[in-house]
């Protein structure tokens, strides 16, 4: 070998070139694995079209890649502006203007940005010329933006926060740092104790004439806030997209258990009804109003993750827009569906029946058939007896007292017959025919029920009668602790009558199979026959 | 030659599409008669809510059906890792298709749908599978003619064929255990299922059964019968806790009857098959008078290339004759002229 020819110089400079190539789509495409995840911070810059002009497609704008890379140099500052010392989070602005003039801030102010990086010897977006590559259609990054519920706990831990001062001196909670309301005479945003409101009843998903959206009403309020307290003694939220929007960074956010009740005005008990209110005269007879509900405002808000849960935005009373025949405040639902509909979470029953499918709860419940509304029991909730309700309207000490004691009567305690009237065991002989008969443990059964409500004061409320539980079973016939065989109703095969009622074999079957696998009872597995039965020899 | 191929497939296409226009029958593609079922016909509604896997139907079908025993007995229920279908042992079978959201995986059993105008029975031309009015479709192994139109027809693969049978193959699929309707008796699967999976009943009973379950329980079932309308409609039919498609059901068959798809060009096969000896016939005759006539030229030709022959034979053996003749007529006038000469000659001395 005396030295290289053209074509082994060729080939090497190819090879070169090709692992150069490579090389740099590795880098590229590592770059962008990073993201498979999703990012949280992606922001469409996306101005209103401009009337005639061609509009070219959305930019999608990292805001956290752009704060990282100018993290210990700039601040917030380098492209938001302030207002009466608050940050307005918009690029170079404050206000929107005309689609042109914010199109020249963006494209000024970015490439500007990009070009000096460039100038200094940095990496940096895009300059002047390349615009596809911030205009394109390319989606470059999955979106993980999931939006951030301020629950209960978040709530707490702002309220009881020291860092928190209270809007003025005179106020002992700090609840004036964040709830306000727009005062029509002086044209300005006030504090009224005992009067706040879920931000969304004025900052609704887009901005109205009175109010901002929801969206830039939190941003400008939280992030502010959160930025003035870096720096802090005591752990300052997050000022970036990731720290609220993140899913991963949402698990971080400490919770606390126990949060104590939050006051607003809000009554512990009330009674539901509003006739109550009326006049005497209005109300002619009470013979033909119904029982009021005695409602237990306070043990309600244990257990829903926030106000609201139940009422909208407004923490209004339901009756406020739900009227007994409907008005466009409440939608035209009217206040009896508010209050019964099954088809959705914000009404009793709706949330009520949801409430139905837990674990615990769903081997009866699942079995039963949806009720008709004609075959409620509405005695249960309608519990207030109507004599003691004396003259009207009542008052609100009176209709709290009232309340108090229609509880302190009923019982919360899940009630089940005398232990030694539930039969030990229950042999099913019927049908014995390829298998042994089957012992059912029926005292332990009924015991297990009992355990899974102990410290459910909804199903205690609602099973209190000793003969309540056992009709999860012993459906259709009567309540009783005697209650008629299974074979009393359910025939070898099924009913050919109307009503098609299962044959024997698929009642017990459908009943213990179904219960077992809904309340994820391992043993016996559905298909393990000897589990229950011994085969016959 | 007469007959080239492209004049003979020429021939057949024009043949064809004559005979279909003018006879082709489209009143059933056109009508909007819908089949409903026989009256009173039964059917199977199957919940698979309730299904809970344990393989007693596949079971009960074998032994009612006198089926060969399988590899695995039916308490096995490792055979459900792997997707299945029915065989010719087998006329049902039992699925498990894991919830796509991570909830308890749901069974689905697999037999025959009997269709109201079953697609099977509407692609055999020896009617050896027709639907019955207990609401089976049955099938008749004596008219079999094994030409298995049947397992292309059906959209639910189902017909299976006995490949393994040397001399009388049959077309082996459920049949709603006919011959235990007609006894009185539940079809098999359906009296052993443990948790009534199965309903069995008059079809539109069976429908106001299922709307029920649908009404009584809000969001256990799909808003939906399958069977009620699928391809025209099915004797059996299901309930599913999720789309038809996670448990192995097609949604894309629509709700005509695959008859109504076939019926317009099929009606035109018993022409054509009526048609085939005569055009058969036609063509061999003419291609035969061809082949005589041809035959005729050829001698034709031959006669007279043989008669041009002769003449042009006597033409030349007149001209040889003339030369003989003139050649001997010169010989003798030399040896006449010798003769003259030398008598001369000798009168001269």
């Amino acid at each position: 070998m005396t030295g290289t020819t053209a074509f082994q110089k060729r080939g090497g400079i190819i090879l070169a070139v090709l692992t150069i190539v490579t090389l740099v789509g590795l880098v590229q495409f590592n770059s962008e694995a990073g993201t498979d995840a999703g990012r949280p911070d992606i922001v469409e810059i996306d101005l209103p079209p401009v009337p005639g002009g061609e509009q070219m497609p959305a930019v999608q704008f990292l805001h956290d890649r752009h704060t990282e890379a100018l993290k210990g140099e700039k601040d917030c500052s380098a492209c938001h502006l302030q207002k009466e010392k608050t940050t307005i989070f918009k690029f170079k602005r404050v206000k929107d203007s005309l689609p042109e003039t914010d199109m020249a801030i963006y494209h000024d102010n970015c490439i500007g940005c990009h070009q000096e990086k460039i100038s200094s010897g940095n990496l940096a977006g895009p300059v002047s010329g390349d615009c596809r590559s911030c205009h394109n259609r390319r989606a470059t990054a999955i979106s993980s933006w999931e939006p951030i519920h301020f629950d209960k706990s978040l709530h707490y831990r702002h309220e009881s926060s020291q860092s928190i001062k209270p809007a003025r001196m005179t106020e002992s909670t700090n609840c004036g740092a964040c709830h306000h309301q727009f005062d029509q005479k002086s044209k300005k945003t006030v504090y009224i104790k005992g009067e706040e409101e879920s931000c969304r009843y004025c900052h609704q998903s887009v901005k109205t004439e009175e109010a901002q959206s929801i969206r830039t009403a939190s941003h400008s309020a939280c992030i502010n806030c959160h930025q003035q307290m870096i720096g802090d003694p005591h752990k300052a939220g997050p000022i970036n997209c990731e720290g609220c929007h993140d899913p991963a960074e949402q698990k971080k956010i400490q919770v606390v258990e126990k949060v104590p009740r939050l006051k607003r005005n809000q009554p512990d008990q009330i009674l539901l009804a509003r006739w109550i209110d009326k006049p005497d005269q209005d109300v002619k007879s009470i013979k033909t109003r119904l029982n009021p509900v005695a409602f237990n405002h306070q043990a309600h808000e244990l257990k829903t993750p926030n106000c609201i849960s139940c009422h909208h935005e407004s923490l209004k009373r339901c009756s406020e827009c739900h009227t007994e025949t409907g008005d466009k405040k409440g939608n035209f639902i009217r206040l009896e569906s508010a209050m019964h509909g099954t088809q959705t979470e914000k009404s009793c029953m709706g949330c009520h029946r949801q409430a139905k499918t837990a674990q615990n709860c769903a081997g009866c419940h699942m079995a039963m058939p949806e009720k008709r509304f004609s075959e409620v029991t509405c005695g249960r909730c309608h519990n207030v007896d109507k004599t003691s309700i004396g003259e009207l309207p009542m008052t609100a000490e009176k209709k709290a007292d009232l309340a108090r004691e229609t509880f302190n009567a009923a019982s919360i305690q899940p009630a089940i017959p005398p232990i030694d009237q539930i039969p030990e065991t229950v042999t099913i002989n019927s049908m014995a025919d390829k298998y042994e008969a089957v012992t059912l443990p029926h005292r332990k059964i009924i015991r297990k029920l009992a355990d899974g409500m102990k410290d459910d004061r909804m199903a205690g409320f609602f099973h209190n009668d000793q003969t309540t539980m056992c009709m999860g079973c012993h459906h259709n016939s009567p309540a009783s602790t005697q209650p008629p065989k299974c074979a009393s109703c359910h025939g070898k095969t099924f009913s050919t009558s109307q009503d098609k009622r299962p044959g024997l074999m698929g009642a017990y079957h459908g009943q213990c199979i179904s219960c077992h696998q809904i309340m994820k009872i391992e043993k016996p597995r559905a298909t393990d026959c000897i589990g229950c039965h011994k085969k016959r020899p | 030659m007469g007959v080239t191929r492209r004049k003979f497939l020429g021939w057949v296409g024009a043949a064809t599409v004559g005979t279909t226009s003018m006879m082709g029958t489209r009143a059933h593609a056109a009508s909007n008669k819908h089949f409903d079922g026989f009256p009173g016909s039964f059917g199977v509604l199957h919940d698979a809510t309730r299904c809970i896997g344990c393989r007693k139907c596949e079971e009960a079908c074998n032994r009612v059906n006198e089926l060969p025993s399988p590899d695995q007995p039916f308490d096995d229920l490792a055979v459900l890792d792997n997707p299945r279908r029915t065989n010719a042992a087998a006329f049902t079978i039992v699925n498990r298709f894991e919830s796509d959201d991570g909830g308890p995986a749901i069974y689905a059993k697999n037999q025959c749908n009997q269709c109201l105008e079953p697609a099977c029975a509407s692609a055999c031309f020896v009617r050896a599978l027709r639907k019955d009015k207990t609401g089976a479709v049955v099938y008749n192994a004596s008219l079999c003619v094994g030409c298995r139109y049947c397992m292309i027809a059906c959209p639910f693969n189902i017909p299976a064929y006995e490949y393994n049978e040397p001399l009388t193959p049959r077309i082996r699929k459920c049949h709603l255990c006919q011959f235990r309707i007609e006894k009185g008796l539940l079809p098999g699967c359906v009296e052993t299922c443990p948790t009534e999976a199965l309903t069995f009943g008059e079809r539109d009973r069976l429908l106001k059964i299922a709307g029920q379950r649908i009404n009584n329980f809000p969001g256990r079932y799909v808003d939906h019968i399958y069977g009620q309308h699928e391809m025209g409609g099915t004797s059996w039919m299901y309930l599913s806790p999720k789309p038809f498609t996670q448990i192995g059901l097609r949604e894309d068959l629509g709700v005509q009857p695959a008859a109504r798809f076939t019926s317009g060009p099929l009606s035109a096969v018993p022409i054509i098959v009526g048609l085939w000896p005569v055009l058969l016939t036609g063509i061999y005759a003419i291609s035969k008078r061809k082949e005589k006539i041809a035959q005729q030229e050829r001698i034709e030709a031959v006669a007279a290339t043989v008669a041009d022959a002769n003449e042009e034979m006597k033409v030349k053996l007149a001209e040889l004759k003339e030369k003989m003749t003139r050649e001997k007529e010169a010989a003798i006038n030399l040896e006449v002229k010798k003769a003259l000469k030398e008598a001369a000659e000798k009168e001269e001395v």
